[in-house]
C-alpha cells in the first residue's frame, strides 16, 4: 500500500490537488482510497469530495501526526483489508508534520499483512499570501516545507513576482534538497507532474528518516 | 424562528482542542428560506456570510485566516464557498440549477489563528445573521448528534 501526503498549510490548496490527483489515478484504473484530517469536527471537504463522486474516510477533531495517530493506523488496517488499494492519498491538518504521518502509516504493519511504501510527500506553498504567511506562521510553514520531497510554489496565476520570488527563497533555505515547482492547481497548471511523481518516484520510509537524523547526530557530536 | 435570525444553540461544536494555536469552528446548520429564493440569493449569502467573518475575525485580533470553507447540499445540488484571503474574497462553485431554494443543510468550517474557539464561533453567528438579511433562516444543529447517528 502506498501512501501519498499532499500537505500545507491552510488554505495551500491541498484539497484542490487531491481532488485532480484522484481523479487522475480513477481514470488509469488505479483503485485509490483517500484518508481526510481536519482539526474541526465537521469537514466540508469530505462533502465536497462526495458530491464528486469520491468517497473519502474522515479522521475529525485531532491531527493525525500526533493526536490521534493510532486511529490512522487502524483506519489503514480497515481500508487495506476492504479494499486493498494501490495508493492511499492522506491530506493531514494544515499544521501536521509529514514524518510523523509516514511513523503513524508504518504503525499499520503491526497489525495486518500492509507493507507500507512512500510516494513523494508532496508540500503546497501559497506564494499569493506568502509575507502573511511568515509574519504569523513562519515556524510551522517552515517545518513543513523541511520535509517534502516536492514542493510546489502554488497560486502562480495570483501571486505578484516579489511574492514568488519570496516563495521561491524561502523554500529552498526551509529545504535545500526538494524539487520546487510552479503550479496553480485551480486551474490544473502543472499537475500531471505531480500525479506522475505520485506514480513513479519513492520517499524514504520513516525508520530511513529517523535513521539518517540519528547519524547526522552522530556525526555533528563527532565532529 | 424568525426569518433572517440565527439560534445560538450552545451544542453546536467548538471542539476542544486548541491545536497548534488555531481557533477552531465547526458545525452544521439547517437553513430555509420562505419563500423560497433564487440561487443568486444564495450566492449573495455565501459571499456574504464568508467575508463578514473574516473581518468580524480580524476586528477580533485574528492574525491569519486559516481557511472559511461552506458547503450547502440541496434537493438540487450543492453550493461550496470558500475564504482564505479576505482581500481576495471568497471562491465560489455551483450546480444548483434553476429551481428555486427553500431549504439545504449547511457546513462551516473556519480555522483561524490568534483567536481562541470561542471568539471564532460568536464571530460565526455574527456573520451568518448578517449574512442571512431577512431573506433566510439559519438553524444551527448539533453536530455531535450528526455524527453519533453517522456512526
Amino acid at each position: 500500500m502506498r501512501i501519498a501526503q499532499i500537505t500545507g498549510f491552510l488554505g495551500s490548496g491541498k484539497t484542490t490537488l487531491l481532488i485532480d490527483v484522484a481523479g487522475s489515478l480513477s481514470r488509469r484504473g488505479i483503485r485509490t482510497a483517500i484518508i481526510m484530517n481536519d482539526i474541526g469536527e465537521v469537514s466540508v471537504d469530505a462533502r465536497v469530495l462526495d458530491d464528486l463522486g469520491l468517497e473519502a474516510k474522515e479522521l475529525p477533531d485531532g491531527c493525525i501526526c500526533c493526536q490521534i495517530s493510532g486511529q490512522l493506523a487502524d483506519t489503514l488496517s480497515t481500508i487495506q483489508e476492504k479494499i486493498q488499494p494501490e495508493f492511499v492519498l492522506v491530506e493531514p491538518t494544515g499544521v501536521a508534520k509529514p514524518w510523523m504521518v509516514k511513523r503513524a502509516t508504518e504503525y499499520t504493519e503491526g497489525s495486518g499483512p500492509a507493507v507500507i511504501s512512500h510516494a513523494p510527500v508532496i508540500t503546497l506553498l501559497d506564494a499569493s499570501r506568502i509575507d502573511l504567511l511568515l509574519r504569523a506562521v513562519r515556524r510551522t510553514v517552515e517545518s513543513q516545507l523541511r520535509e517534502a520531497n516536492i514542493i510546489v510554489i502554488n497560486k502562480v496565476d495570483v501571486a505578484d513576482s516579489d511574492a514568488l520570488s519570496q516563495a521561491h527563497a524561502f523554500a529552498r533555505e526551509a529545504n535545500a534538497h526538494a524539487r520546487i515547482v510552479e503550479a496553480s492547481v485551480l486551474h490544473k497548471q502543472g499537475t500531471d507532474a505531480l500525479v506522475e511523481a505520485i506514480l513513479r518516484e519513492q520517499s524514504t520510509r520513516y525508520e530511513e528518516h529517523y535513521d539518517q537524523a540519528q547519524a547526522k547526530r552522530v556525526r555533528v557530536h563527532n565532529d | 424562528m424568525i426569518d433572517g435570525d440565527v439560534s445560538l444553540d450552545r451544542s453546536v461544536s467548538t471542539p476542544s482542542s486548541e491545536a497548534h494555536g488555531f481557533g477552531v469552528f465547526g458545525g452544521v446548520a439547517h437553513l430555509t428560506a420562505t419563500p423560497p429564493v433564487g440561487r443568486h440569493v444564495l450566492a449573495d449569502f455565501t459571499s456574504v456570510f464568508l467575508q463578514t467573518l473574516s473581518e468580524e475575525c480580524l476586528d477580533r485580533g485574528a492574525d491569519l485566516i486559516g481557511h472559511l470553507k461552506l458547503h450547502l447540499r440541496t434537493d438540487h445540488g450543492a453550493l461550496r464557498a470558500s475564504l482564505v484571503d479576505h482581500l481576495a474574497g471568497p471562491a465560489l462553485h455551483n450546480n444548483l440549477g434553476e429551481f428555486p431554494f427553500a431549504e439545504g443543510d449547511l457546513t462551516v468550517n473556519a480555522i483561524v489563528h490568534g483567536l481562541d474557539a470561542e471568539n471564532v464561533r460568536a464571530c460565526v453567528y455574527v456573520a451568518a445573521r448578517s449574512a442571512a438579511n431577512g431573506n433566510l433562516a439559519v438553524e444551527w444543529n448539533s453536530c455531535v448528534r450528526e455524527r453519533e447517528d453517522a456512526r
